[in-house]
């Protein structure tokens, strides 16, 4: 009796490991899934096929019913994927089990409807919500008592051990589910971290390898353009050197920008008082609000001292409000709060502006190199900015919403005691 | 500026310091001056 119950669940179980790991080597599961149509029907299709599977082995302690873990496919689907692949899987289960039959096929398929009603029900806050494995219990929880009393409603009562073993499983394998696709989303995103982490390494070294190589000639150039256009009585000369100056002193800061990037060593991690720091780079900046009718504005919640190379960390937090601050264009405002996570031993600066917001696809490139959505950008400055707080230890998040505005999330480490 | 002839080369040094061009431009010509050996030039004529 045992050996029966186990056998098919043991099938169940492997058919679902299987699919799940084979799902993630086509689509790699990422924590912001922007998935095109194609891709959901592939996961609704690849879904169904689980489902199917699943539904092919069931446990039949009683030969006219039949229990298997179809129902952890459509939740875990619609959980991850979303509801239209949730609305495939659902619908080839529910077409499966109306083949199957029986007499139990329409609680069989009512089971299945729940499951998905469940997924959609709970997926906007099991997205959000930190403790994953938790609040998977629960929505298992809340999804099993629809399902015991579906059941007791339309299925004679079995034995007490079938439910117990089968139930349990139920619960297990859904648990082991979250754990797995949370443990792969968290590896395919330090899989890409490290491809970042990889280009940011090759333009490093080409920057320090052209920089100075360019530089020199540039000087020579301005410099013997500058001595023209001092001593020359050419009209046209003396018209057009400002703007070869003004080009060429662009291009200079386009260098100094890549040096900067290329001079890792010089980096010196110690106790920096950022309400001061943020304090300083506002100040800096009021002048340019003023004069392009941005108002900048400065919340910080008790004092906290980071650990951090104060330079460069005036650097980046400059680049970050400037950036939000060129990002609006008739006027606006830029608010800037500090707060501190004791929890977590971090200092949460969010930089907020009223400019003109991102695109998804904009927001996905944003730190890459030579990527700028300004006319008169480098690609360079946000690209900086990420690495010199990922050598801090920090973190920067992006959000931005179309003709709203940008929100960009710094943490960094506290400093913690001598 | 390796293609300059030497006495332009002089001759921009002096202008380059007359019209107070940026250091770095003047440091560069005063490197090549150096380079090609021509410093006691310099010392002649000032």
């Amino acid at each position: 009796m045992f050996v029966a119950i186990i056998k098919p669940l043991v099938v169940n179980i492997t058919i679902l490991f299987s699919l799940v790991f084979n799902a993630n080597l086509f689509f790699p599961f990422r924590r912001k899934m922007m998935l095109t149509w194609k891709q959901k029907m592939i996961y609704g299709v690849v879904s169904s096929f689980t489902a199917i599977l699943c539904m092919m082995y069931p446990i039949q302690p009683l030969a006219k019913t039949n229990f298997d873990f179809r129902m952890l496919v459509i939740l875990v689907t619609t959980l991850y994927i979303g509801k239209t692949a949730g609305l495939v899987c659902t619908l080839t289960v529910v077409i499966g089990r109306f083949i199957i039959g029986g007499p139990f096929a329409s609680a069989g398929i009512t089971v299945s409807v729940f499951s998905y009603i469940v997924g959609i029900l709970f997926r906007s806050s099991f997205f959000n919500v930190k403790r994953k494995i938790l609040y998977g219990l629960m929505i298992v929880f809340i999804y099993l008592i629809l399902y015991v009393a579906t059941i007791v409603y339309a299925v004679p009562p079995l034995s007490w051990r079938f439910y117990v073993v089968y139930f349990s499983f139920f619960i297990a394998m859904f648990v082991a589910l979250i754990y797995v696709i949370e443990r792969l989303i968290r590896f395919n995103e330090q899989f890409d971290d490290m491809i970042y982490i990889d280009k940011l390494a090759t333009v490093s070294e080409m920057a320090a390898s052209f920089a100075h190589e360019i530089r020199n000639p540039l000087t020579t150039v301005r410099g013997f353009v500058q001595f023209l256009s001092q001593d020359t009585v050419d009209e046209n000369v003396k018209k057009f050197a400002p703007i070869i100056l003004e080009e060429l002193d662009r291009t200079n800061q386009i260098i100094t920008e890549y040096l900067t990037l290329a001079k890792p060593t010089s980096f010196q991690r110690q106790k920096v008082n950022i309400d001061d720091v943020l304090h300083t780079s506002v100040h800096l900046l009021s002048p340019l609000g003023t004069m392009t009718n941005v108002s900048l504005q400065l919340y910080t919640e008790g004092e906290s001292d980071v650990y951090g190379d104060e330079h460069y960390l005036k650097q980046a937090l400059l680049n970050v409000i400037k950036n939000g601050m060129e990002a609006i264009e008739y006027g606006g405002l830029v608010t800037i709060h500090k707060t501190v996570d004791e929890k977590e031993k971090q200092v949460i600066i969010t930089i907020h502006d009223t400019g003109k917001g991102m695109t998804k696809e904009q927001l996905k490139n944003i730190g890459l190199p030579y990527y700028t959505t300004k006319s008169k950008g480098t690609g360079l400055g946000s690209m900086i900015t990420a690495r010199l707080i990922r050598q801090m230890g920090g973190t920067i998040a992006y959000e931005s919403r179309l003709n709203v505005g940008t929100t960009v999330t710094i943490t960094l480490p506290l400093y913690e005691g001598d | 500026m390796k293609c300059l002839p030497d006495d332009l080369l002089i001759e921009s040094y002096y202008k380059a310091k007359e019209l107070q061009l940026s250091k770095e431009f003047i440091q560069l010509i005063e490197r090549e001056i150096f380079r090609r050996r021509l410093h006691h030039k310099l010392k002649q004529t000032s």
